[in-house]
């Protein structure tokens, strides 16, 4: 037995040289090819051993170990075809195992010639070559490598010379020359069906895609109190939120995010949402708390490698506004009063669902999972996932709680599905770049008379605040030019405070800017009132003035376009101080007032809608 | 958000704009202008992407304008919509700058004007 040094491929006598070159052509059209990998291999098996007179031919490969999806370092070899008088094919060899084995760690070919001098085979030898059949002697043995670029694909096994001589250096030139030629084709075939696979389970995710889409409620009208929207990342989302209306008349809604990504959480969320919806409906324990529990319950009974589940619930009854609200393991749900633009987080909650059996206490005394509340009126109840909060920008800086309420406040003029659609876009808008399945849902029992919003005293705020003052003016129903001159009005007076006030911008510092409608006469459709506040040293009337059109410069513009697009403007006398921070010698506040009509023939809705209030 | 692209058609800079120019972006929107206006050539501004220009943004583009003027280049502004152009009547600019419908006219122009 002789490992020996790899031979030329080129045989040294011209005329079988020929013979040889001609097959090993034939061989390459035949493997890189795209045919039937099987019947390719069959064939080839079959004209090796035929044309170098040997009684049987194996083809063995690589195969990465059970359970292991990575590259594999020390794959299993399989025999995949053999052609003669035994067939073994299936045959499954740990790494290294045997003459196969040693030929493909080392990348080198084998020659045994049992019959001329190398010790017997073994029994195992005998076994894997010929299948253990009796009836048959082994006597000699060639096996070359399959390499390309340094990977061990397999190998390709001859048994027997027929002459009963042994492989001659020729012929295991020749096999080392034709294994080069077919592990080229296994490439071929292997790459072809990845691309195959890959194609395959894009199809079967668009299908879950779509199913899952099939999961979520319906949008409704804005009237209807409660609204949700899911973003999958990928195509398929771990996040879902759900809507039931009982028939007298009380909501349920909830938001969840199976821990994990991809398909598992998938099918995780199908299911969590089919035992919310079928719970929901029949429960005969009809609390929020109650239900996240069975919940649980029935999520231990089939727990998976420790998947969970964070879930918040609602149970919404308009006759009396009430609202109770559970939460295991969600992010707080928060109340958003867009009057005075507070947030509240409703810090009450009990651990994830689907961890442990029991875990999830619906009646802990000692860790309530459950409140009731009432709205006040216009405010909203904000379920959310974390896929919110995660966004990024492109320094890598998160959005956290504290960077999403402004943009929760300059969407929540917005009614209906606009609102958070509206949210989903100024995320975007503003540089944040979506890591996670995004879900949302809001509570909006009644419209809020009138909003407000708090934003860092910088430029980039500005993005933010058009987007706020555009809602405001589309839930107005206030024509579009109208809009846009309400717009660069509020726009021009932050950039005054920003760039004067604040002395170019201070992150630190608050600029609150108030949107209140004011109620329509009988001879007149009543104006829309904004207030800009700032905390920035407070400024004498009498320096506001336009600037002439003959002294202009940049940024000397402001003052004339918000006298141009409003109807009137003053400095109202300094509010209240932001904080209790103490400020050196000058006085700090300012309260900029402006003041545009609305035309008359729009807004009725809403101006009844306010009064209602 | 706002973009800045500059590419030279024959001798003409072409800056285009795109987005809102509002203080947040409109520094680099002026030092890409004046910075493009340093190779003393012809200059279009395409605002066809712009979708909202406040002040700053006008005062980057009189700034342009007067640096233009001042070398004797021609600098016209291309494909501005309803809303710019409204902003530049509130600053009776409207019939300071140099306009044309579309780049292609406004190339047209600016050529007119080197020759």
């Amino acid at each position: 037995m002789s490992p020996r040094p790899a031979p030329s491929p080129m045989p040294d006598d011209s005329e079988q040289g020929l013979d040889h070159l001609g097959l090993i052509a034939e061989m390459m059209q035949e493997f890189t090819g795209s045919g039937n990998f099987e019947r390719m291999v069959h064939r080839g098996l079959a004209r090796v051993s035929r044309h170098l007179g040997a009684e049987g031919s194996s083809l063995f490969l690589t195969e990465p170990r059970r359970g292991i999806t990575a590259p594999d370092p020390t794959p299993d070899i399989v025999c995949y075809a053999c052609h003669g008088p035994v067939d073994h094919s299936g045959l499954r060899l740990a790494w290294g195992t045997g003459l196969i084995g040693r030929c493909i760690a080392r990348h080198q070919s084998q020659a045994v010639d049992y019959v001329h001098g190398d010790p017997p085979p073994t029994d195992e030898q005998i076994c894997l070559l010929l299948g253990g059949d009796p009836g048959l002697t082994l006597r000699s043995l060639l096996i070359a490598p399959l390499t390309l670029n340094g990977e061990a694909l397999g190998a390709v096994a001859l048994v027997n010379k027929g002459d009963g001589e042994p492989f001659s250096d020729a012929d295991e030139r020749l096999l080392i020359a034709l294994s080069s030629a077919a592990a080229l084709g296994i490439i071929n075939i292997r790459l072809a069906r990845q691309l195959a696979e890959q194609e395959r389970l894009r199809h079967e995710l668009e299908l879950a895609a779509d199913i899952q889409r099939g999961l979520l409620p319906a949008a409704r009208d804005d009237t209807f109190p409660l609204h949700g929207l899911n973003v999958p990342l990928s195509q398929v989302s771990g996040d879902f939120y759900d809507v039931v209306v009982l028939p007298d008349g009380r909501l349920w809604g909830t938001v969840a995010d199976v821990s994990g990504k991809g398909l598992n959480a998938a099918l995780l969320m199908a299911k969590t949402s089919s035992l919310f919806r079928c719970l929901a409906k029949d429960s005969p324990t009809p609390t929020p708390a109650a239900l996240l529990a069975r919940i649980s319950e029935e999520l231990c009974e089939t727990a998976s490698h420790g998947m969970f589940v964070t879930m918040a619930c609602l149970l919404y009854d308009p006759r009396d506004q009430s609202v109770v609200i559970a939460n295991a393991g969600h992010e707080p749900p928060l109340i958003h009063d867009p009057v005075g633009n507070s947030f509240t987080p409703l810090t009450v909650g009990g651990p994830p669902l689907g961890i442990l059996p029991g875990l999830f206490d619906p009646h802990d005394a000692q860790q309530p999972v459950q409140q009731r509340l009432t709205l006040p009126p216009g405010a909203s109840l904000i379920l959310l996932t974390d896929g919110l909060t995660e966004a990024a920008n492109s320094r890598g800086a998160m959005l956290g709680g504290d960077g999403l309420r402004p943009l929760l406040s300059a969407t929540a003029p917005l009614r209906g599905q606009d609102r958070l659609h509206a949210l989903f876009d100024l995320i975007g808008e503003a540089g944040w770049n979506r890591r996670d399945d995004m879900t949302v849902l809001t509570l909006t029992p009644s419209p809020a008379p009138c909003w407000r919003l708090d934003l860092p005293a910088v430029p980039a705020s500005l993005t933010i605040l058009r987007r706020f003052i555009h809602a405001c003016a589309s839930v107005l129903q206030a024509p579009v030019d109208w809009a846009d001159d309400l717009v660069l009005a509020v726009d021009e007076a932050a950039q005054n405070i920003i760039r004067h006030g604040y002395g170019g911008g201070d992150v630190q510092r608050p600029v609150w800017v108030e949107v209140l409608p004011q109620a329509a006469t009988t001879d007149a459709a009543g104006a829309v009132v904004v207030r800009l506040h700032d905390d920035a040293p407070t400024v004498s009337p009498a320096i506001l003035t336009p600037r002439e059109r003959a002294s202009l410069r940049p940024g000397g513009l402001g003052l004339h376009f918000i006298t141009a697009l409003t109807d009137a403007w003053e400095l109202e006398p300094p509010p209240v101080p932001h904080d209790d921070r103490p400020r050196a010698g000058v006085p700090h506040g300012n309260c900029l007032r402006l003041v545009k009509q609305r035309p008359a023939a729009s807004m009725r809705v809403a101006v009844q809608e306010t009064k209602k209030d | 958000m706002a973009s800045v692209e500059i590419r030279h058609d024959s001798g003409v800079a072409i800056v285009a704009l795109a987005g809102e120019i509002d203080l947040q972006t409109s520094p680099s929107v002026r030092a890409a202008i004046l910075e493009t206006l340093a190779l003393k050539q012809p200059m279009v501004i395409d605002l066809t992407a712009v979708r909202y220009i406040d002040s700053s943004g006008v005062a980057s583009l009189v700034e342009g304008f007067q640096t233009a003027r001042r070398q004797g280049s021609a600098f016209i502004l291309a494909g501005v919509s309803a809303s710019a152009m409204r902003v530049f009547q509130l600053a009776r600019l409207d019939r300071v700058f140099a306009l044309a419908e579309t780049v292609p006219q406004a190339l047209t122009q600016a050529r007119r004007g080197a020759a």
